[in-house]
């Protein structure tokens, strides 16, 4: 039986929905018999049928197995969490966006979602309306645990974003709005993880963390986490804990920008076949094709939590490529360098890591050879670094 | 990150400035100092070549108008400011509150400015002068996370395309930077100046809590 069939009787009888877990307002734009509320109103009922779904899916799946959320923050005596729907730029001019915030004069959080939106299509709007009210809902859970008001909550907002976009693609894969936040993560690796213009495209940082361990650890960092720790941190501790050694910890970055290049690869913890069709892969630093003897220096910086890509084709008769350090210009131990061979389904074979200063080679047995650089400190200036690429 | 340029020729004075602010302003701020005219210009000169204006310059009044030189009371600093960087907030310190030459320079340079236009060096001055700091600090942070949320934004025909086309277009992250200048205003509050609070009321709900301290909330447009 369907959760929600209370939801399906309020469709079909094209009433508005008394949700269980959440208070909807909003008034009708046109009335039967009043003034018409012009922006502020909402034209038809499926919308909040949409977002009253989208909510009550999110709620249902954070409380139930694996997530086990606690349940959220709300206002004694209504013991819902209250949503509002209206027009955003009434508020925020110029601005669409739905939100979560808190009720006036209270630390309840409530979320803001919008009546009207400018999609082309009815349907894309309805699609975008049941994932949103999920994305919002997964901030109120998020809350519990790091209230916008508390100062430590600074540092969480990617990851609480990530999680949201994760739980939009948990929900409701079929719509891949989550794709659109997955544009800027293929072609822009050089942003650092936690930029606050990158918060939105963490989700793919969030989807590796569940597929290298499991959906539960997402909620063990949310709501195991320290008062003071970062997500990072908590991260780390967490999986120490979980038994995961100290060097797999420490290149958990590193790994996660090699395996964010091998988006076709099953193996990989990134595996996004969804996201290589509609964006392609990462983008690439540079490429090159290295006939045997040439030697090239790759003279570059990385901001904290990102990476470059570099690609090697083979040249003329060359059957390997060879990487190492150049110490007197990289001084961070922040700083990995791992190496793959990947065929032409992009898929991985050999995987070195480069220890800083040690010669490492591989052979160029496939279509090319990756180099991921990757700078795993968690803030600071970019770090300078230089590769020397040698073809044997 | 804030930056402020401070200049005294008195080196313990200096030095017990500098401590003091960046004990009162944490990391998130760089300072600069020099203890004469011509140091303080050259300084000035870089901020402006290099686009990373002060926010804030805390000028004694007399200084030396080279190194060696008796001090004497020197306008060019305030006038290459003005030019250079008008919305860096001048804190003028001096031991010389009443004389006349002082009193000219306030009253050409810095009319209309908060009183004291110039702080006094007695007792407890340094504190006065970090809070004068703070409030306008504190007070230009908030007022580009308010311009920001709430505009009005002056856009070029292409930025206003792309900002109406959400949704559908990029979500705006609004959740998280709201409750980051909700933050902001609670843990300033006190600091700020009266135009700003009356600005924020504009758009948010301020109470006081019994605790101590105030509550930020957003209005709701045609709700309450």
């Amino acid at each position: 039986m369907d959760p929600l069939d209370w939801l399906a009787e309020a469709r079909r009888d094209r009433m508005p929905p008394v949700c269980p877990h959440f208070d909807i307002k909003f008034t009708a734009r046109n009335v039967r018999v009043g003034k018409g509320r012009g922006v502020g109103g909402v034209r038809e009922m499926d919308l909040i049928h949409e977002y009253a779904e989208g909510l009550e899916r999110a709620y249902a799946a954070l409380r139930g197995k694996p997530f086990c959320r606690q349940t959220p923050l709300v206002l004694e005596g209504r013991n819902k969490t209250l949503v509002e729907v209206l027009e955003i730029s009434d508020r925020f001019p110029d601005k669409f966006d739905p939100l979560t915030t808190l009720e006036p004069h209270t630390t309840i959080p409530c979320i803001l979602l919008p009546c009207r939106t400018r999609f082309p299509t009815r349907k894309a709007e309805l699609e975008y309306a049941v994932v949103a009210a999920a994305h919002e809902a997964t901030h109120v859970f998020n809350f519990r645990k790091r209230h916008p008001r508390d100062p430590n909550t600074f540092g969480w907002e990617w990851f609480d974003e990530g999680t949201a976009v994760f739980m939009e693609r948990q929900l409701f894969p079929q719509y891949r709005n989550y794709l659109e936040y997955s544009l800027d993560w293929c072609d822009r690796p050089e942003r650092p993880l936690d930029d606050g213009e990158a918060w939105y495209q963490s989700q793919m940082f969030v989807r590796y963390l569940a597929a290298l361990q499991d959906e539960a650890f997402l909620s063990e960092v949310w709501m195991c986490s320290l008062p003071h720790e970062k997500p990072l941190e908590a991260i780390d501790r967490l999986l120490k804990a979980r038994g995961v050694p100290a060097d797999q910890r420490a290149d958990l970055f590193a790994t996660y920008c090699l395996h964010s290049y091998l988006l076709r690869d099953p193996s990989s913890y990134c595996h996004a076949p969804d996201v290589y069709e509609r964006h392609g892969g990462r983008a690439l630093r540079e490429s090159f094709e290295l006939p045997t003897g040439n030697t090239i220096a790759l003279d570059d910086a990385l901001e904290h939590l990102s990476c470059h890509y570099y690609r090697f084709y083979r040249g003329g008769r060359a059957g390997a490529i060879q990487f190492r350090w150049s110490p007197a210009h990289t001084h961070s131990a922040d700083l990995h360098a791992t190496a793959a061979v990947v065929d032409a389904d992009g898929r991985r074979g050999v995987t070195e890591p480069l220890p800083l200063g040690s010669p490492a080679s591989l052979l160029a047995e496939a279509d090319h050879v990756v180099l991921v650089v990757s700078n795993s400190a968690r803030s600071g200036a970019a770090l300078p670094y230089r590769i020397e690429v040698v073809a044997i | 990150m804030a930056r402020i340029l401070v200049v005294d020729d008195d080196l313990p004075t200096l030095q017990a400035l500098e401590l003091l602010l960046r004990k009162e302003l944490g990391e998130e701020v760089v300072i600069h100092t020099a203890r004469n005219v011509p140091d303080a210009q050259k300084l000035i000169q870089k901020a402006s070549e290099d686009r990373r204006s002060y926010d804030a310059a805390i000028l004694d009044v007399m200084l030396p108008p080279d190194a060696g030189q008796s001090a004497t009371l020197d306008a060019r600093l305030c006038a290459e400011i003005r030019n250079k960087m008008p919305g860096a907030l001048v804190v003028h310190i001096t031991a010389y509150t009443g004389a006349d030459a002082v009193r000219k320079h306030l009253d050409e340079f810095h009319y209309g400015e908060p009183e004291p236009r110039a702080f006094p060096k007695s007792a407890g001055w340094e504190g006065e002068v970090v809070k004068r700091l703070k409030s306008r600090l504190h007070g230009n942070r908030i007022r580009a996370q308010l311009d920001e949320l709430f505009g009005p934004i002056e856009r070029t025909g292409a930025e206003r395309a792309r900002a109406v086309s959400g949704p559908g277009g990029m979500r705006g992250g609004l959740t998280h930077r709201l409750a980051r200048l909700t933050r902001d205003i609670e843990a300033h509050w006190t600091e700020l100046d009266c135009d700003l609070q009356r600005e924020i009321r504009k758009h948010f709900h301020v109470d006081q809590e019994e605790k101590g301290g105030v509550l930020v909330t957003l209005q709701m447009p045609g709700r309450e």
